[in-house]
């Protein structure tokens, strides 16, 4: 990515996507008070159990330090003992990850207009709440 | 060396409670023990190192630009197959994060922050990250090249010895042990 590109997209981000992120923080919010409000447990604590082991696999397989270190430390210790091959098996499944991730961000974005249509609607919220 | 002490210390201060106070989760180490070893050892050498770079006339963005061409040498250091370089690159890509941490700090003490300076922080993450898997990416083929170098030996000994004679195959296993 040039950098004029991400002077852009930063510039936009810091200026319009704080309002975004506003409303989709009510929006999750209100979601969240809709499950465990339900008389329905079983459905509240599969929500927040899926919830977690999302969170979780994210917080180890991510771009973070952490991960990065872990690779470092897998390669000290390819270089001691040359004939170990763990570095692959994890940077397979840091691929696999990032290829679910890409393949449910395609699905959710290109099912019914969902892109579309939560733009529209969170720009015509964005303005209302300008015009007030 | 009292005031080079004092104005030490109320920098470190100053960087912990900035952090502390953005990333509360710096400072839970029961929650997060790497990410607080981590974020101490990033926080005590980027003091320093703002303690040192208020001493000259280094800009702040010039730090991060030092650490974007750090991260691209330790990409190209990963990459190529030599022990030696790829311990380098190891510890570039280990400790080159001192410097994305001080950079804001030394902004913020000289009262030099910028919108550039804002998008070169993140636009430096994102090269760093860039060629680190790039360097990971290329390692990793010449690990791959160097296990089939390993492997290669025996299965060109087993197929000799699948189409050779008895006695041949007998010259081929003793060879085997030899591999």
């Amino acid at each position: 990515m040039s950098l004029t590109r991400f002077a852009k997209y930063r510039l936009y981000t810091n200026h319009v996507v704080k309002e975004l992120r506003k409303h989709m923080e009510k929006e999750k919010n209100q979601e969240e008070s809709l499950l465990l409000s339900t008389n329905n447990k079983k459905i509240s604590s599969q929500y927040s159990a899926a919830k977690k082991i999302l969170q979780t696999v994210n917080n180890i397989v991510s771009h973070r330090a952490r991960f990065v270190d872990f690779i470092l430390l897998l390669i000290l210790l390819e270089l001691l003992y040359p004939m170990l091959f763990l570095s692959w098996i994890v940077f397979l499944l840091f691929l696999l990850w990032q290829i679910v991730i890409f393949f449910s961000i395609l699905y959710a974005v290109t099912r019914n207009d969902y892109g579309k249509e939560n733009i529209k609607k969170m720009l015509k919220e964005i303005n209302q709440e300008g015009n007030e | 060396m009292k005031d080079i002490i004092s104005t030490f210390r109320e920098i470190r201060e100053k960087n912990y409670g900035y952090n502390y106070s953005h990333y509360p989760y710096l400072a839970q180490w029961k929650r997060n023990p790497y990410t607080f070893f981590k974020a101490k050892l990033y926080l005590e050498l980027g003091t320093i190192l703002v303690f040192l770079l208020l001493k000259t006339r280094i800009k702040p963005n010039t730090v991060t630009v030092a650490y974007i061409m750090l991260v691209i040498a330790g990409g190209i250091c990963l990459a190529i197959p030599m022990k030696f370089l790829i311990l380098v690159g190891i510890i570039i890509f280990y400790f080159v994060g001192s410097l994305d941490w001080a950079d804001g700090p030394l902004a913020r003490e000289r009262n030099q922050t910028s919108i550039t300076g804002d998008i070169l922080d993140p636009y430096s993450a994102l090269v760093g990250m860039t060629c680190f898997w790039s360097g990971i990416g290329l390692y990793l083929v010449h690990k791959s090249i160097q296990g089939v170098i390993y492997i290669s030996p025996d299965i060109t000994n087993f197929t000799s010895c699948l189409f050779t004679s008895h006695n041949s195959s007998i010259i081929c296993n003793e060879s085997y042990k030899i591999c």
